[in-house]
């Protein structure tokens, strides 16, 4: 808690929006690609040191995900800062897990391949997202998902932090494929419907 | 498509755990699907993002952020790079019109590379690179040879000449790499004499072709192995070698042979380095020679006969000392105590290193706790250099205790006033 009241004073005194510190980035403009380094480093870092859970990996593939930030400027969504990066991060580490287990094929790591399938691919219509939106609801989030039941909550981390697909989960946990597919579909419904009423 | 088989779809994809195949499925439908769900779509991104505000913030080492500016000054994001190439242009036809003073044939060629090349900007950089070296070469050329050759045929010659001048233009570089270059010349010349010298004198009467060819081969071998001589330049010095197998004072001569050799190749420049090298080569030799010469001369001598040659045998093996650099390697090995006067503590305690401890998501889920027993090498300097389970309570647990333990700094342990390397034991509990 202490952590988002800190970055809400740092979000208060620096009037620029995240969508604005994108848009000069992508002017070349490094103090504001410093700036969404300092708001979003450490977000980004503990979705991914969860996933991988070693610091020296999780650290290198921070860098990578700034670098995509820099490099693929002109790819990003403008107006969704918070969900694009998240995402990313995200999938840069999933996709890490993913190469490191041994027993499935990986695509080639290419350019198309960041274009599309580590770089997400945003919805036309999606509701701007900032941080500092983000981190006031956060505690909300985070009693929304202890309102699962546990089984909903273990098989939507599966999903989440282990990007496990609902194959790997129904072979995992030894329940059926459908079972896994309802409880996926449930637990997003019932978080869905909530952070409608939140966000709005 | 079904709206329930694509709503999953873009569950799937929201929360990262698309397969490849439902992956194209749902581009697919994204590009033609008339009532395709953005509006839900969006709604279950945002949703993904704002689940990750569950996990426990934690911030990464502070050197990071310098370490992203030092990368990212390396690249240049995708709306710089398309100025640069108009400005790469630029200057390089600038350099064209100057250097079109001297040949009329090659600005029309570069130009058309030019055109060709507009999308690729290294590779625009590489022919102003080119450019200028070319450029340099045309000077060194009109210097050397007569102004009245056409350009044209100087061009081609060029060109198979460029690596070559490439690795001159870093002249310091190019200067050691010289005087490695001659200094190994030197001393390959010198093993070859000496062997096939101790060839001629033992096996006179036996096969001295297949001595010779042993001989090349090893020569050979040293080659490959420094990859320093030209390809062009290995066989000449192999057969000066083995024909002039009388003196050590005929290196010089082959020294300069190889310099010749060089000529036709190197600019100016480069000879006059070559020869200041030469001032310094007689010191080369002889300092580099013994390690080759030692054993094989001092059979000789054995072999032949008298006493005296038995002292120099008696006296040379000390010289080379080879018995302390044995010692010194023994010496490298750390050694690690395992009890001294003052152990080494962790800073900020047991309770410190079980702070830092990150909870295995799956062994969470599994209900597991217990000890992990951790032996952590203690560097003087109270840094963990190494730190390894002796018993593990599996489940990632092994590594995150390792992990926290790597990350402890210590107080170091105390031998006699000294802080010494120690191994020490450290429990640390799992408890949910």
């Amino acid at each position: 808690m202490q952590n988002s009241s800190g970055t809400d004073s740092f979000v208060s005194i620096n009037p620029l929006t995240d969508s604005e510190l994108l848009s000069n980035t992508a002017n070349q403009d490094k103090l504001a690609f410093e700036q969404l380094y300092a708001r979003y480093s450490s977000i980004l870092y503990s979705l991914i040191m969860k996933i991988i859970s070693d610091r020296g990996i999780s650290e290198k593939i921070l860098v990578e995900v700034f670098l995509i930030l820099w490099r693929r400027i002109g790819d990003f969504d403008k107006e969704n800062v918070f969900t694009s990066l998240i995402l990313l991060a995200r999938n840069k580490a999933l996709d890490f897990l993913k190469r490191r287990s041994e027993n499935t094929e990986h695509p080639e790591y290419d350019e198309d391949y960041e274009r599309f399938e580590i770089l997400p691919t945003l919805s036309k219509e999606i509701k701007p997202l900032e941080l500092h939106d983000a981190l006031k609801v956060k505690y909300e989030i985070g009693e929304m998902v202890k309102g699962l039941t546990d089984a909903q909550r273990y098989v939507l981390s599966l999903f989440y932090f282990e990007g496990l697909n609902e194959t790997e989960i129904s072979q995992k946990l030894k329940i059926p494929l459908p079972t896994v597919r309802s409880k996926l579909q449930v637990a997003t419904d019932i978080l869905l419907d909530k952070t409608r009423t939140l966000v709005a | 498509m079904d709206k329930s088989r694509l709503l999953y779809l873009i569950t799937l994809e929201a929360m990262g755990c698309i397969t490849a195949k439902e992956s194209s499925e749902l581009l697919k439908a994204m590009k033609s699907e008339k009532n395709f769900p953005w509006k839900e779509m969006g709604e279950y991104q945002n949703l993904a993002a704002l689940l990750s505000m569950v996990v426990n913030q934690e911030s990464p080492a502070k050197n990071l952020k310098d370490l992203v500016l030092k990368e990212i000054e390396k690249i240049k994001p995708e709306s710089e790079i398309e100025s640069n190439v108009s400005t790469g242009r630029e200057s390089n036809s600038a350099k064209i019109e100057k250097k079109g003073k001297e040949t009329d044939n090659i600005p029309d060629d570069s130009l058309e590379q030019d055109d060709n090349k507009k999308s690729e900007l290294k590779i625009v950089d590489h022919s102003s690179e080119f450019e200028e070296v070319k450029a340099k070469l045309f000077k060194i050329k009109d210097d050397r040879k007569n102004p009245s050759e056409p350009g044209y045929q100087l061009l081609e010659e060029d060109i198979e000449e460029i690596p070559f001048v490439k690795s001159e233009k870093q002249k310091k570089s190019g200067n050691k790499f010289l005087k490695k270059r001659t200094a190994v010349a030197a001393s390959l010349a010198f093993a070859v004499i000496v062997l096939s010298t101790i060839y001629f004198l033992y096996f006179f009467d036996d096969d001295i072709e297949e001595q010779k060819k042993l001989a090349t081969k090893e020569t050979e071998m040293l080659i490959s192995k420094s990859r320093i001589i030209p390809k062009e330049q290995e066989p000449v010095v192999i057969l000066q070698n083995t024909e002039q197998v009388e003196s050590k004072n005929d290196q010089p001569d082959k020294l300069i042979l190889l310099e010749e050799r060089n000529v036709p190749k190197v600019q100016p420049e480069m000879i006059e380095q070559v020869k200041e090298n030469k001032s310094q080569k007689p010191d080369l030799p002889p300092l580099q020679s013994p390690d080759f010469i030692d054993a094989p001369l001092v059979i000789e001598m054995t072999e032949d006969n008298s006493e005296t040659d038995a002292d120099y045998l008696a006296t040379s093996i000390p010289e080379k000392q080879l018995p302390p650099k044995e010692e010194i390697v023994v010496n490298e090995e750390p050694v690690y105590f395992v009890a001294v006067e003052e152990m080494p503590e962790p800073i900020g305690g047991i309770s410190g290193i079980q702070k830092r401890i990150v909870y295995p998501e799956l062994a969470k889920r599994a209900g597991i706790e217990g000890k992990v027993l951790v032996l952590a090498f203690v560097d003087e300097s109270g840094n963990v250099t190494k730190a390894e389970v002796i018993k593990g309570i599996g489940l990632g647990c092994n590594e995150a205790a390792i992990n926290a333990i790597l990350q402890t700094k210590f107080k170091p342990g105390i031998q006699r006033g000294k802080p010494v390397k120690v191994r020490v034991t450290i429990p640390v509990t799992f408890k949910l």
